[in-house]
């Protein structure tokens, strides 16, 4: 480290150059801040954790700069510092993430759910579902298993590509999918516990055999793979 | 043509924009001609909507914006700093 900034002392056109580009890294980092804290957020599940979190991978950031290669996706490259300082850094102050209760469920388990024979949904705005704010949504994604929790709110809340996924996160896009596919079954799943919770299903035309069936007793709108209509 | 079994399983991939174009064109055909098909994909899509949506309210708090920046201009002074020194007296007179 010191001989390399002695080195590049040596050239002063190097040192203004890579001053102007950490500037630069400054205003293009400031600019994803609110998906980082976000990420960080259900990464730690703990304000003062993801602020902490947030800062140290941007000061990583910052200091690594030179080895990001211009013309690939910086977004991606900044979630994958904040993966893995929040790896080497947080999670072991974490302990043991608390086990996930939620079951495997069904695909489209809200659409199920919330779906009569002859009354079909076809916007959750005119559910019980459009009542749950951002605080309970956040809840439900926060029982996922850690991986699927990141690789959901990568997706679904920022926005990424299965491609920026898999660079964020370290790992084969077919991985990303996977996680993708059974995470969102599981928030389905959250998402009507928190609806549940907050007392919006009751006295709903829902069906709901019990609080916590499985989606077996299925009602006739069976939507799984291979069985829509 | 695909059918409503084929329909469901590319539905996420279709809503991620993951698709290429050949399947999205083939998905596009089925939920043209598939009531039962369109109506799951209309949720689908608007649920995900609702997950973005509630979720992007919140944001850094101002306070973690400001520190940040606080940090990163220590961290600049102190490398612009580093980088000075040997070139004293070169440039200014």
């Amino acid at each position: 480290m010191n001989a390399k900034a002695a080195s590049r002392a040596d050239n002063p056109a190097h040192g203004e150059e890579a001053a102007a580009t950490r500037a630069r890294f400054e205003e293009e980092a400031l600019k994803h801040l609110d998906a980082l804290y976000r990420t960080a957020l259900r990464m730690t599940r703990n304000p003062s954790d993801a602020e902490d979190l947030v800062q140290d991978a941007l000061v990583r950031g910052y200091r690594f700069y030179d080895r990001f290669e211009p013309g690939t996706n910086f977004r991606a490259w900044l979630f994958k510092i904040l993966t893995n300082t929040y790896i080497n850094s947080y999670r072991r102050k974490q302990g043991r993430p608390q086990e996930s209760s939620l079951e495997d469920t069904e695909e489209f388990f809200l659409y199920n759910q919330l779906s009569n024979d002859g009354e079909r949904v076809t916007d959750v705005e005119d559910t019980v579902l459009d009542r749950l704010g951002a605080d309970a949504i956040q809840r439900a994604i926060d029982q996922l298993p850690p991986q699927f929790r990141t690789t959901v709110q990568l997706s679904d809340v920022e926005g990424l590509s299965y491609a920026e996924i898999a660079e964020a996160t370290g790992v084969a896009k077919g991985t990303v999918m996977s996680r993708l596919f059974r995470g969102r079954r599981q928030l389905q799943r959250a998402l009507w516990e928190q609806a549940q919770a907050a007392g919006f299903t009751s006295g709903s035309k829902v069906h709901v055999d019990g609080p916590s069936e499985t989606g077996n007793g299925r009602n006739g709108v069976v939507t799984k793979a291979g069985g829509v209509q | 043509m695909i059918n409503c079994g084929d329909c469901a399983r590319a539905l996420n991939s279709y809503l991620d924009r993951e698709l290429s174009d050949e399947d999205i064109v083939q998905v596009r055909h089925h939920l043209d001609a598939c009531g039962g098909c369109l109506y799951l994909y209309q949720f689908e899509e608007s649920l995900r909507r609702l997950v973005r949506v509630r979720c992007q309210e919140q944001g850094a708090p101002e306070s973690l914006r400001m520190r940040i920046t606080m940090t990163l201009a220590m961290e600049r002074q102190r490398r612009e700093q580093s980088a000075r020194r040997p070139q004293r007296g070169t440039g200014i007179d």
